[in-house]
């Protein structure tokens, strides 16, 4: 089944259960080794990569990985070529994780996948109305590159200036655009304009710096996503027409800026399959939407709330995914 | 569906030109290969033999075996008044070619086309759409010697009286006809007084004309756009598209002209009041389409209606969502790089190139009208527009071909020569 969905004891349970899942629809499990808290999964015959760890003492976050292979024995942070996003180290404070700010149990889960898997797309509810995102996958790319396996994690800042507004910067999910690294998406590129021959990598949303990955190579910067403007910039925050109700579903682009250049360079990479922007005004969390054939379900960020009242919150702001039953 | 390109001698023979192209027969598909030739190379040009007409019909071919054509796409539909029957012979290239096609009216019929002072024409025709619609659009010529301008007043209307005067038609969008000055801002074309070259992508739905005067491509679209709706709850969704809001304005160099993609108005007592682009509201009204007000060199931005992506509507900066909640976007990387949105215009601060790999593909946006205010809502795409980047080997009138799919033709919007400033029109 390339959708699933259910509940979960833990992180431990989530990441027992995920493995089920993908591994029966289209990912091959390279390790997955539960006394050490971590496990390593690629898409069958593919090139993506990634990996989970968890802290099993302080089990509120799972930190993400992605690499280019497998190493047997290896943990996450040493795989080969790993972007470099990921911690190094126990307990889980640092890098691109997410943060779920519970232990479990956890109120539901979704994964979904489509039937020749190209991606998983992972939507926790952690508790009752209150949401994270993660996922690994190939970008629907324009043209031909070398490249476009991407990973992202689900980071939401717990401060007080954070912690409520869905357009503050420090806030990371998706493909999208945060303020720096090393908490964000990272995918796959290899032989673009301005890139050295050893970069391997993008940090996707990166508008400084974009560091460098695990051995030392440069990564480049890419931007885009939900809030890094393009595309969702001009029409993704539109709720509901007046006229018929009609709603746009968003795509999600990456676009890779070349800094060599001045000025930069923009290139058009493609967009995240399956998975659109939505403004959840008229919906609730869970919904579904119809469009023909195609059957998609939408939840919010974090939560559906305009509260600010220093609980976690994202207003409208909304994932769709494609499920494929 | 056609896609004719020629030259008019001056801009009331443009008229009878588009009149001519709109009612006539062309080409509307290659059924088959009846027989692939000899001698033959992609991108050969092909041109038709046989029936009568003013434009003989030419296809590219795509794709040949050994030398025969076993592919071609229509490069010009050609306009004819009694069309070639099958096989239809060609000439060029090789040699044995032969095509079974079809050939078919353009939709439209003329319900007015007279002078209606001196030899300056106006046009009402009538769209078929799918057969079952009649939608009505227009046009008029007027000139002044001694303002040096050579112009169209493009116009919509919900019907057409025989009895009545174009300004007096039902539903006519605005324009010159309210006569007051400074009232007098609307849709405008600039034309000249000497020769135009033309291209023209015709559906029953909608008229897409491109005028080539000197170096600049002034543009506009007449016709239905494609709603974000069905037929029921947006029944006529008429979208009457110029470059120029002044009725007086030229097509020299005194003033920057921006259409389709990026419609900007002119400041001034004849332009500012409205324009250069209209679409039908479901109330009835005419709603102004513009990206910006331009004054000499400096543009004052619009969000009110705009067609994106050169345009921003207000929801597009965070401090500009309301209510709040609805706000989505950062700002520190925006579109706004690519197409800058700042008074001056002028270089961008980033360059939107074609995605690398051996393919190097150029993107084409499409173009599409979203509503601010009173409701925020996306109303409909500019049918077979697109906006596309300039940088990278792109120029006017270069084709954009998607192997095994359609071609688009690329040209400068109006006079302007900044590398946003670019668009795309399928040719169909």
């Amino acid at each position: 089944m390339p959708y699933e969905t259910g509940t979960a004891t833990s992180i431990e349970d989530l990441v027992s259960k995920f493995d089920t899942f993908i591994t029966a629809n289209g990912f091959t499990r390279d390790e997955l080794d539960l006394s050490a808290n971590y496990g390593t999964w690629h898409e069958t015959g593919g090139t993506l990569y990634f990996s989970l760890r968890w802290d099993a003492t302080a089990q509120t976050d799972l930190a993400i990985y992605q690499s280019t292979g497998w190493t047997s024995g290896q943990a996450p942070h040493q795989q080969p070529d790993d972007s470099g996003v990921g911690t190094t180290a126990i307990p889980i404070a640092s890098g691109r994780r997410v943060n779920f700010v519970s232990v479990g149990p956890f109120t539901a889960y979704h994964f979904f996948i489509n039937a020749t898997g190209d991606y998983v797309h992972v939507v926790v509810e952690v508790d009752a109305g209150r949401y994270r995102h993660f996922g690994f996958g190939k970008l629907t790319k324009v043209g031909d590159w070398t490249g476009g396996d991407y990973a992202y994690g689900h980071l939401w800042d717990q401060g007080v200036a954070q912690i409520d507004d869905p357009t503050n910067i420090s806030n990371y999910l998706g493909l999208d655009a945060g303020a720096s690294t090393p908490n964000q998406a990272t995918m796959q590129v290899q032989g673009l304009p301005g890139v050295s021959a050893a970069s391997r990598w993008m940090v996707v949303g990166a508008a400084n710096t974009p560091g460098t990955d695990r051995a030392g190579n440069v990564r480049v910067s890419g931007t885009g996503g939900a809030r890094g403007g393009l595309w969702p910039y001009y029409i993704a925050w539109i709720p509901s027409s007046a006229l018929n109700v009609y709603i746009p579903l968003t795509p999600i682009p990456v676009v890779y800026r070349d800094k060599t250049t001045t000025p930069h360079t923009w290139y058009w990479m493609g967009v995240q399959p399956d998975k659109a922007i939505v403004n959840m005004t008229n919906f609730n969390p869970g919904d579904v939407i119809t469009i023909g054939a195609d059957t998609w379900m939408v939840f919010p960020w974090v939560r559906k709330q305009f509260l600010q009242a220093n609980t976690e919150e994202s207003w409208n702001a909304g994932y769709a995914y494609k499920k494929i039953t | 569906m056609s896609w004719i390109f020629g030259t008019s001698t001056d801009w009331i023979d443009l008229s009878n030109d588009v009149v001519a192209a709109a009612t006539g027969t062309s080409l509307q598909s290659v059924d088959s290969i009846a027989a692939g030739g000899t001698g033959y190379a992609v991108d050969n040009i092909l041109t038709l033999s046989g029936g009568t007409g003013t434009i003989s019909a030419q296809v590219e071919v795509t794709s040949v075996s050994a030398g025969a054509v076993t592919g071609v796409r229509i490069y010009q539909a050609g306009l004819y008044s009694a069309a070639p029957g099958d096989p239809v012979a060609t000439t060029g290239a090789g040699s044995g070619c032969t095509l079974n096609c079809t050939f078919a009216t353009n939709g439209w019929t003329a319900e007015r086309n007279t002078a209606y002072s001196g030899s300056e024409r106006e046009v009402i025709l009538n769209g078929s759409g799918d057969g079952g619609d009649e939608i009505f659009i227009g046009w008029r010529t007027y000139s002044s010697v001694p303002g040096d301008y050579y112009n169209w007043e493009l116009n919509g209307f919900t019907g057409f009286d025989s009895g009545l005067t174009t300004p007096q038609q039902p539903g006519v969008s605005p324009g010159k006809w309210n006569a007051a000055s400074g009232f007098r801002a609307g849709a405008y074309l600039p034309l000249d007084n000497a020769s135009i070259g033309y291209a023209m992508s015709i559906t029953p739905y909608r008229i897409i004309l491109v005028a080539i005067v000197g170096s600049s491509y002034f543009n506009a679209i007449l016709g239905w756009a494609n709603r974000y709706a069905t037929e029921g709850e947006f029944p006529y969704p008429l979208l009457v598209g110029g470059c120029m809001s002044e009725f007086n304005g030229t097509s020299g160099s005194s003033g920057l002209r921006s259409g389709l993609v990026d419609p900007w108005r002119t400041a001034g007592t004849e332009g500012q009041d409205r324009g250069p682009m209209f679409i039908r509201s479901t109330d009835g009204t005419w709603i102004e389409v513009r990206n910006a007000q331009i004054s000499g060199s400096t543009k004052t931005e619009s969000r009110t209606c705009v067609v994106i992506p050169a345009g921003r509507p207000d929801g597009s900066i965070n401090g500009a969502v309301s209510p709040q909640n609805d706000r989505f976007t950062l700002v520190d990387a925006s579109w706004g790089e690519v197409i800058p949105l700042t008074a001056a215009i002028g270089a961008s601060t980033a360059n939107l190139q074609p995605t690398p790999g051996t393919l190097n593909r150029t993107l084409l946006f499409p173009a599409t009208i979203v509503l601010s205010t009173p409701a925020k809502q996306i109303l409909a795409d500019l049918p077979d527009v697109f906006w596309i980047s300039g940088f990278g080997a792109i120029g006017s009138e270069d084709r954009i071909r998607i192997p095994g799919g359609a071609a688009y033709r690329v040209f400068q919007n109006c006079n302007r020569t900044e590398n946003y400033a670019y668009l795309a029109v399928k040719e169909i």
